[in-house]
C-alpha cells in the first residue's frame, strides 16, 4: 500500500494537528513541502486550488486540503476511534478542537514573532528551507518573515496587549500543567479529537519555537510531556499509575478540565461573540454573495474588551465552521444529556458556545470551505 | 502478537537510542516505567537482577537488557536493515555507535547538571515522577539527583574542565550542523546504527534538557532537526531535495562527516587510549565470566589524559571496548583493499589509532549481562 503524502511544514501550526493524528492512528506517511512539480500539476488543481498546510494525498491518491477534513476522512473510515462516545466528553472534545484551531492564535503568534532574540535564527532557518535564497525576483527570507509578523498582528497581539496576552497564557500553562499531572490526555488515557485540535498551537509554535518551548519546559513540565506524547506512536504514559489506554469511565470530566475551560473562556467567549457580530454584519452587507463562494480567512476586525484592554482581532468565519460541529453534536443528544452538557458548560463559563451562530452556513465543496 | 514493552525513562540517555530504533523500524512498543510488580517479579530476574534502562520484553515475552543487545536482536530479525553494507560506511556506523554510547558523556552530563538555574526544576519533576508515590517523594528525588550529579562528575565534567567540555561541544555542534545541513542522516537518506548510537546523548540530555536544547535550537538548527527526525516514523527530510531513503552510493563519506569525526577524535582517542591501559590491567586477574561494571559512575578505575592542555580524569568503563570490539571485528573481516581504504579514511579523521586500541580479552554476553570471556 502506498503511504500517505502529507504536504506540511515543521513550523506550521495546522500541520502539527494532522501529523499528530497520523502518528497516533498508526498511518504511514511522508511529510514533504508543497514545492514539487507533482504538487503543482496534480495536487494543487484539486486542492481548492489553494496551497495551504496541511494537504494530503491519501493512499489511493485522493487529495484532501485542510486539517479538519483530513482528520474527518480517517475518522469516518475508522469508526471515529478518537471521538469519545459519551455526551460530555464528546461535546468538550469538539469544543477543544475549535479552541485549538482558532482560540489560541494570539499567544501562538506572540511567542513566535515578538521574541526575535530567541527565535529569529531558528525561524529564519525554516523559512530559508522553503524559500531558496537565490530565487530570482522572489521575496527575501527577511521580507517573507516580516510579512508574516505583520499579518500575525491581526490576531490581536500588539505591544499594547502583550501584558494581557502573556498574563492569560501563563495562567493557561498553569491550568494545563495541573490537568496533565493527573491525566495523560484531555479525557484520560487516550487522545481525542480535542487533543489533536489543541496540539496545533501547542506543537509548532508554543512547544517548539525556542522562547515558548523553554517557557513551557520551565513552567509547565506536564504539558511539555503531553506535547511530546502527542507525537509518539505509543501511549507514552509511563509516569502514570493508570495504564488504561481509554477515555475516563462514566463520562467523567475531571475538575482540572473544568478549570482549564474556564480559563480558556476568558477570551474565547467575548472573541467568539464579537466575531459573530462582525461576520453577521458583513454577511448583511454582502447578501448577494453567491452560493459556494469560498470563505475568506477574515472578513474584518472585531473588537472586544479583555481585562481593561481592547483587543482587535480578525473575525474568521472558519471558527464558526468548526463551532457548528459542536452545536450539531449537541442537537443530536437526548434531552437529558443536553441538560447535563448545558450544566457542565455553564460551570466552565462556556454555555454561550451553544448559541453563538452566524447567519449563513459554511460547507465544503471541492476542497474549499464555502458559503452555503 | 503483543507489543514490545520498553522499560525506559524519557530522560534516560540510552532509552533514547532504542526508542528511536523502534520508531524508525516501525515496531509497536509501549514505554513503561519500572515501578510495576510485574517488572520486579518477572523482568528483573531475567536480567540477573541488574536494573538498567532500557530493558525490554519482546512480543513473545523474552527479556533483553541493554540497548545494544536490543537493537542487535531486531537487526538480526530485520536483516540488518540499518547497517550500511559498504565497508567505510559500515565501519563508521559502528564507530559512531561507540561514540554515541560512550564518547559524549562529558557534554551530556555537563549540560544536564551544570546549569541548575535552567534545568533543575525540569529534572526534579522527571526524577519525582519515577519515585514511589509517597509523601517524601520530593526528598527522594532530590537525593537521587544529588547522587547522579556526583556520579556524573566521574566522567570528567567538573568545574576545572567545564571550559574545555563546552568548547569541544560547541565545535562539535557546528560540525554536526554543517553535516546535517546537507544530509538528513549520517550516511544520507536513511538512519544507521551510528545514528541510533548518536541520538542517545543528543536526545534526552543535549536535545531535551532545557539549557542544551535551547542552545541547540539557536546555534545548530540542523542538528535540532536531525534529533526531531530521529524520533519520527517517517524519513522527515522535507528540507532536502533528494527523497531517496537510502545510504549514499559508492560508499561515499562526505567531507562534512570527516570533519565531525575529526572533532570527536580530539578527546575520544586519548581517552580510549588511556582507558585501554586501565582495562587491560584490571582484566588480567579476573576469572572467566566476570561481569563488567557498567552504569553511571561504575568502572574499573580512572584514567587520566590531556586534551588541549587540560587534564581530564574519567572513570573507565570496559563497555566502551565491548562496542569497540565490533568495529575491530568488522575491520578484521575486510579484504586487504577495503582495509587499506578504511585505514586511509580513518587517518584523515585522526581516528586510525582506534583500530589498535584493543583490550586483551573479549567481552561477551551471558544471562543478559556483559561479561569477560
Amino acid at each position: 500500500m502506498n503511504k500517505i503524502t502529507l504536504y506540511g511544514f515543521a513550523i506550521s501550526l495546522y500541520t502539527g494537528r494532522a501529523r499528530s493524528y497520523l502518528i497516533k492512528a498508526g498511518l504511514p506517511h511522508s511529510e514533504i513541502p508543497a514545492t514539487s512539480a507533482h504538487f503543482f500539476q496534480n495536487v494543487l488543481p484539486v486542492a481548492g486550488p489553494r496551497t495551504s498546510y496541511p494537504t494530503i494525498e491519501t493512499e489511493e491518491g485522493e487529495v484532501i486540503r485542510d486539517g479538519a477534513a483530513i482528520i474527518e476522512h480517517y475518522e469516518a473510515k475508522s469508526g471515529r476511534q478518537f471521538l469519545p462516545s459519551t455526551p460530555k466528553q464528546k461535546i468538550l472534545s469538539l469544543l477543544f478542537d475549535v479552541i485549538g484551531a482558532e482560540g489560541l492564535l494570539r499567544p501562538a503568534m506572540h511567542y513566535r514573532w515578538d521574541y526575535p532574540e530567541e527565535n529569529q535564527a531558528f525561524l529564519k532557518y525554516h523559512f530559508e528551507c522553503l524559500l531558496p535564497a537565490d530565487a530570482e525576483g522572489g521575496e527575501s527570507t527577511d521580507d517573507a518573515m516580516q510579512r508574516m509578523r505583520n499579518a500575525c498582528q491581526a490576531f490581536g497581539a500588539v505591544p499594547d496587549t502583550f501584558d494581557v496576552v502573556e498574563g492569560l497564557y501563563m495562567e493557561l500553562l498553569e491550568k494545563l500543567a495541573a490537568h496533565f499531572t493527573v491525566s495523560p490526555y484531555l479525557f484520560g488515557g487516550r487522545p481525542s479529537i480535542g487533543d489533536f485540535g489543541m496540539i496545533g498551537p501547542f506543537f509548532a509554535h508554543l512547544g517548539r519555537d525556542p522562547k515558548p518551548l523553554s517557557l513551557m519546559q520551565k513552567n509547565a513540565y506536564p504539558l511539555f510531556r503531553w506535547v511530546e506524547r502527542m507525537n509518539r506512536a505509543d501511549a507514552d504514559i509511563g509516569e502514570f499509575d493508570c495504564r488504561e489506554e481509554s477515555y475516563l469511565l462514566h463520562d467523567e470530566i475531571p475538575i482540572t478540565l473544568i478549570d482549564l475551560l474556564k480559563q480558556l473562556a476568558i477570551d474565547f467567549i467575548p472573541e467568539t461573540e464579537a466575531a459573530a457580530g462582525c461576520i453577521n454584519r458583513w454577511l448583511g452587507q454582502n447578501a448577494d454573495l453567491q452560493s459556494e463562494t469560498p470563505i475568506l480567512r477574515g472578513v474584518g476586525q472585531c473588537e472586544f474588551a479583555l481585562r481593561g484592554k481592547t483587543i482587535c482581532a480578525l473575525a474568521q468565519p472558519y471558527r464558526f465552521y468548526l463551532l457548528k460541529r459542536v452545536q450539531d453534536a449537541f442537537n443530536t443528544l437526548a434531552e437529558s444529556h443536553q441538560d447535563e452538557v448545558r450544566r457542565l458548560l455553564e460551570q466552565c463559563d462556556m454555555l454561550a458556545v451553544l448559541d453563538i451562530t452566524i447567519d449563513r452556513g459554511i460547507v465544503r465543496r471541492n476542497n474549499r470551505e464555502v458559503w452555503q | 502478537m503483543g507489543n514490545i514493552t520498553l522499560y525506559g525513562f524519557d530522560f534516560s540517555l540510552y532509552t533514547g537510542r532504542v526508542r528511536s530504533y523502534f520508531i524508525k523500524a516501525g515496531l509497536s512498543y509501549s514505554e513503561r516505567a519500572t515501578s510495576s510488580r510485574h517488572f520486579w517479579k518477572n523482568v528483573l530476574p531475567a536480567c540477573s537482577g541488574k536494573m538498567t534502562l532500557p530493558t525490554i520484553e519482546t512480543e513473545s515475552g523474552d527479556v533483553i537488557r541493554d540497548g545494544a543487545a536490543i537493537i542487535d536482536h531486531y537487526e538480526e530479525k530485520g536483516g540488518h536493515q540499518f547497517s550500511p553494507v559498504a565497508p567505510k560506511q559500515r565501519l563508521l556506523s559502528l564507530l559512531f555507535d561507540v561514540v554515541g554510547a560512550e564518547g559524549l558523556l562529558r557534554p551530556a552530563m555537563h549540560y544536564r547538571w551544570g546549569f541548575p538555574e535552567e534545568n533543575h526544576a525540569f529534572l526534579h519533576l522527571h526524577f519525582a515522577a519515577v519515585m514511589p508515590k509517597r509523601s517524601d517523594s520530593d526528598a527522594l528525588a532530590e537525593a537521587q539527583m544529588q547522587k547522579m550529579r556526583v556520579a556524573c562528575q566521574s566522567f570528567g565534567a567538573v568545574p576545572e574542565t567545564a571550559h574545555l567540555v563546552e568548547a569541544l561541544y560547541l565545535e562539535l555542534l557546528d560540525k554536526l550542523n554543517a553535516h546535517f545541513r546537507v544530509y538528513p542522516y549520517l550516511f544520507g537518506g536513511k538512519p544507521s546504527i551510528g545514528d541510533f548510537g548518536m541520538i542517545a546523548p543528543m536526545y534526552a540530555h543535549l536535545g531535551r534538557d532545557p539549557k542544551p536544547l535551547s542552545l541547540m535550537q539557536q546555534r545548530a538548527p540542523h542538528v535540532f532537526r536531525w534529533v526531531e527526525r530521529m524520533n519520527r516514523p517517517e524519513a522527515d527530510a522535507w528540507e532536502f531535495e533528494s527523497n531517496d531513503e537510502t545510504y549514499l552510493v559508492d560508499d561515499t563519506i562526505p567531507d562534512t562527516l570527516i570533519e565531525v569525526i575529526k572533532q570527536i577524535a580530539i578527546d575520544f582517542v586519548p581517552e580510549t587510549k588511556a582507558a585501554s591501559l586501565c582495562v587491560n590491567e584490571w582484566l588480567r586477574d579476573q576469572p572467566e565470566h566476570t561481569e563488567v561494571p557498567s552504569g553511571v559512575g561504575n568502572g574499573v578505575g580512572v584514567s587520566t589524559f590531556k586534551v588541549r592542555d587540560t587534564t581530564i580524569t574519567a572513570v573507565v568503563q570496559p563497555y566502551r571496548f565491548f562496542l569497540l570490539q565490533r568495529v575491530h571485528e568488522f575491520f578484521d573481516s575486510l579484504n586487504a583493499t577495503d582495509k587499506g581504504e578504511v585505514e586511509v579514511m580513518l587517518r584523515a579523521c585522526n581516528m586510525h589509532e582506534v583500530l589498535n586500541l584493543r583490550i586483551d580479552r573479549e567481552i561477551g554476553r551471558r544471562h543478559n549481562l556483559e561479561v569477560l570471556l
